[in-house]
């Protein structure tokens, strides 16, 4: 039962030497896509990450001063916070610090504060609430920023936000 | 042997399919995948958008509230009123802000006022409506938002 010599050479196993450069070729394609697949992903999510600041936070900042300005009274801004408290002189523009005077429905005012404050993980915006009891309570509206400041230069409260990436955004409020 | 003869001839270049469609498969999940990033990011400029010209028409209420009246109804108004044939509506150049990068924003103010007259009313008020309409683009589609504040006197 001895096949012939053909017979024997076609019933061998395995792949003829263009078969496996074939296949090896396409999955040299298919390795290469799938690297351009990962960095283009991987491009498009440092680009999203980048637009985080401007397409996440800032609405919801916006929206936060945005009420916290219009309630507003009246308003001074400061040097910085610790002018604020210590009674310094108000400045017009580039404040770190506002004080904001708000109505209430008895017809008393209250006094808050919005300081923005530099620190190892860049500048952020604090809303500050001083207690009976003389000490404050305070609670974070932003982080991570480049820098922050106060302007009543156009008879108007506006604060100009510069996000982590070069971005720049300007909230306006004014004394009712 | 006619069986092994018959299998042999089949399986020799299955390989070779099987890679050439998971290569199919792998582009077409590649172009889903961009398609959908673009959609994500496409979406993301849209919103940074929003944010911005809804920022910076805060600064137009605000300053269309705190304008005097005698500004407001001068010659060099900030707001021209708009049935004055003499004093046009100029479209002027604004900057929005600055996206990521510092790249700046800009878009197109247009601003004038217009009078509101109550015919019922009991007291001679001046009564005007001031409006600044912001046209801008996102890609190349172009968009227009606008505020309006009631001024009486």
């Amino acid at each position: 039962m001895k096949l012939p010599p053909h017979r024997a050479r076609l019933n061998r196993h395995g792949f003829t030497l263009m078969e496996v450069s074939s296949a090896m070729g396409l999955m040299v394609i298919l390795s290469g896509a799938l690297v351009i697949m990962l960095q283009q992903h991987l491009s498009f999510m440092g680009l999203a990450q980048r637009q985080s600041f401007l397409a996440q936070e800032a609405p919801q900042i916006g929206n936060v001063l945005g009420r916290i300005f219009q309630q507003a009274d009246h308003y001074f801004v400061y040097a910085s916070r610790e002018s604020a408290l210590g009674g310094g002189t108000p400045v017009i523009q580039d404040g770190g610090a506002v004080r904001l005077f708000f109505k209430t429905a008895a017809q008393t005012t209250q006094e808050r504060l919005i300081a923005a404050e530099t620190g190892s993980g860049g500048t952020s915006l604090r809303f500050y609430t001083p207690q009976a009891d003389g000490t404050e309570s305070s609670w974070l509206i932003c982080q991570g920023l480049q820098g922050a400041a106060f302007n009543a230069n156009e008879g108007i409260l506006t604060v100009t936000l510069t996000g982590p990436n070069g971005e720049e955004i300007t909230y306006c409020g004014g004394a009712r | 042997m006619k069986l092994i003869c018959r299998q042999h001839p089949c399986s020799r270049g299955s390989l070779l399919i099987e890679v050439s469609a998971a290569l199919a498969l792998t582009a077409t999940l590649a172009l889903v995948i961009m398609r959908a990033s673009l959609l994500s990011i496409s979406g993301n400029q849209w919103t940074i958008m929003q944010t911005l010209t809804d920022a910076y028409l805060s600064r137009e209420s605000a300053l269309a509230n705190r304008l005097p009246f005698a500004d407001l109804t001068g010659e060099a108004s900030a707001w021209p009123d708009l049935a004055n044939e003499e004093m046009p509506v100029a479209p002027q150049t604004v900057t929005v802000g600055r996206v990521a990068g510092g790249q700046v924003v800009q878009g197109t103010l247009r601003r004038f006022r217009t009078s509101e007259v109550a015919s019922n009313m009991e007291a001679p008020l001046t009564v005007w409506r001031l409006h600044s309409v912001l046209s801008y683009n996102v890609g190349s589609q172009e968009y227009v938002k606008s505020r309006s504040t009631l001024r009486l006197q």
